[in-house]
């Protein structure tokens, strides 16, 4: 039977991570449906829909960011939710937000930035904001194309120009989710739920 | 009359598709999936049977040639055809059948050729050719019947109504169809002066009627529109297309057309085609034209503007504000996707969980939009 999936997240580097991931846990599911390049706001809009149409035939999965480490990820959910969890939904949480997940392959994540391994956190989930701590990192290097494509102004909330396009190719070719669950442990629990979900 | 089916054989990018169609017809698909020669068929059957077309054989030239026009993955089967089912409207409404193939000639003259041409009316034969006459004198062949006033007669109205087939690209200047489009471009320009040339030629009455129609679905977009006139230039005589705003003053704000936005008028156009004729309705990409609030209000419009009186309309579009409405339809919006094989035309009422979540409340901007973007997801292939 074929394993269908729709996806429902941010933005792309997000919408990115959840296929990784899925491809991760099973190589045979195929995201058939990817929704949202919306905004926070939009996934949040959108879950109780999906919370509805989800199935044995639709399964689903949705990316939301916690933003913040007092946030707690199942208050968020039921919030989004409004109604209690189908069973063939599943929404993850990044610790606080996808940069977490993304830090979390450093030696992926140090050949790409060029820096030393040593350099970036083994506890990613634990920066209130992850994007400045990615951002930082990438001011660091001593490529002059990621510290201005890529980290941008520090001074300021924008990142550089190529920043969701140097990170969708990141996470395309190096990053690895196997890697990075070591790391992150809301990463290491999304894993094994989403596994559960594929064999639901 | 309503088409409520098309077959394609052949048809361009189309090497066999059959798909039913509603009153609103939304068309997307990726670029280049063939939306455009989804709509030219029906331009196409409208070329055969304009009185002054030059019938078959000019419809095809003008394309290019049928070797232009023949499907590339057709492989031994050369024939193209077209078949359209069609509805007309009332208490006992007929159901007529449209059929035409065309090939050409293998070798000497390789003339192009109406190699099938057949009307049924509620499952009566009404016409079957190749018939006796052309098997004894085959130039008839290279003329069809529905071109033929003499020939046509028992089905005039299926001509009529094709004929009337009317196609707006709202971009007029839009000339990035190469020759095969050639003369093609200016067959209606619904805007600018012919647009006022069209409302000045009709009768008093019931161009009050349509321009009261058109302001009253209007509103939606343009909340303080009152009322649209039709008038005189008192000094040049030029007739004007004239807005009344409510505004904050006692009178309300007059505005002519020559003051509208283009994204209005080509709505007043639009809006105005669709309460001339009964025939099918052409609209390619009109988001190209329009600002994305009315873009946004495009769906329901159309769906207002037929409830009076219901003019057929298929649309080809690119845009999730379009179809981010949330009142269409999975059986309103047919998705191209584009295969080794030949464009496949599919509903999105029948595609199980694009339906299942519309059925939740999510809409076909959406859910079926991405599918028609550059695939990020077929990167994913390991
Ligand atoms: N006879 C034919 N056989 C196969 N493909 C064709 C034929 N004629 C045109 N095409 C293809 O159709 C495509 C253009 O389709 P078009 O309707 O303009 O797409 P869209 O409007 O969706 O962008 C081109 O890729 C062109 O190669
Ligand atoms: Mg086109």
């Amino acid at each position: 039977m074929p394993k269908h999936f729709t996806i429902l997240t941010e933005d792309l580097p997000s919408e990115l991570v959840a296929i990784k991931l899925l491809k991760f846990v099973d190589p045979e599911v195929e995201v058939v449906n990817a929704i949202g390049r919306q905004g926070e706001g939009y996934v949040r809009s959108r879950l109780p829909n999906l919370n509805r149409a989800a199935n044995q035939h639709l399964k689903v999965v949705a990316l939301l960011d916690t933003d913040s480490l007092r946030a707690c990820p199942e208050d968020l959910i039921a919030d989004a939710l409004g109604a209690p969890r189908n069973p063939f939904l599943s929404v993850r949480c990044p610790v606080t937000e996808i940069e977490s997940w993304i830090m979390a392959d450093a030696e992926a994540l140090a050949t790409f930035l060029q820096i030393r391994e040593a350099a970036i956190s083994d506890r990613p989930d634990e920066f209130e904001d992850a994007k400045i701590e990615l951002r930082r990192l990438a001011n660091s290097s001593p490529s002059v194309r990621i510290r201005s494509d890529f980290a941008g102004d520090l001074g300021v909330a924008r990142p550089g120009p190529l920043y969701n396009p140097m990170l969708e190719e990141f996470l395309l070719n190096q990053w690895r989710p196997g890697h990075a669950e070591r790391r992150s442990p809301s990463l290491a629990r999304a894993i094994p739920a989403l596994r559960a979900l594929v064999q639901a | 009359m309503k088409i409520s089916r098309v077959a394609l054989k052949n048809w361009r990018n189309f090497k066999s598709v059959d798909v039913q169609l509603q009153d609103r017809q939304f068309i997307i698909g990726p670029n280049a999936s063939g939306k455009s020669n989804f709509l030219d068929a029906f331009r196409f059957l409208r070329d055969i049977a304009r009185p002054d077309g030059g019938g078959v054989q000019k419809a095809v030239a003008d394309r290019g040639g049928l070797s232009k026009l023949r499907c590339l993955s057709a492989r031994t089967d050369p024939e193209v055809r077209l078949v359209l089912e069609l509805r007309s409207e009332g208490d006992s409404p007929d159901q007529w059948v449209y059929e035409i193939g065309i090939r050409q000639q293998p070798r000497g003259r390789r003339e192009v050729y109406v190699s099938h041409e057949s009307v049924t009316k509620n499952g009566d034969q009404l016409m079957l050719r190749p018939n006796e006459e052309d098997s004894e004198d085959d130039v008839r062949l290279t003329q069809s019947f529905l071109e033929q006033v003499n020939e046509n007669r028992s089905f005039r109205e299926l001509a009529t109504f094709l004929e009337g087939v009317t196609y707006l690209h709202l971009v007029p200047q839009l000339l990035r169809y190469s020759d095969e489009f050639q003369g093609r471009v200016l067959e209606a320009d619904p805007f600018g002066q012919s647009l006022l040339e069209r409302i000045a030629k009709t009768p008093k009455k019931t161009q009050k009627a349509r321009l009261r129609r058109i302001a009253q679905a209007l509103k939606s977009a343009l909340p303080q529109l009152r009322e649209l006139q039709f008038e005189k230039d008192e000094v040049t005589g030029r007739p004007h297309l004239a807005a009344l705003y409510d505004h904050w003053r006692p009178n309300a704000a007059r505005q002519r057309e020559d003051q509208f936005s283009d994204g209005t008028l080509r709505l007043i156009g639009l809006l105005w085609s669709l309460t001339e004729g009964d025939s099918l309705l052409l609209l390619e990409e009109p988001e190209l034209s329009l600002n994305a609030a009315i873009v946004g209000r495009m769906a329901p419009l159309i769906y207002r503007m037929q409830k009076s009186r219901k003019r057929q309309v298929v649309v080809s579009t690119h845009s999730v504000d379009l179809l981010r409405d949330p009142g269409v339809r999975p059986n309103e919006v047919l998705l191209l996707e584009p295969s080794k094989e030949g464009t496949s035309v599919t509903p999105l009422s029948e595609m199980q969980d694009i339906r299942r979540l519309m059925d939740a409340g999510m809409t076909a901007g959406e859910v079926a939009l991405p599918r028609t973007a550059p695939k990020q997801l077929q990167l994913f292939s390991f």
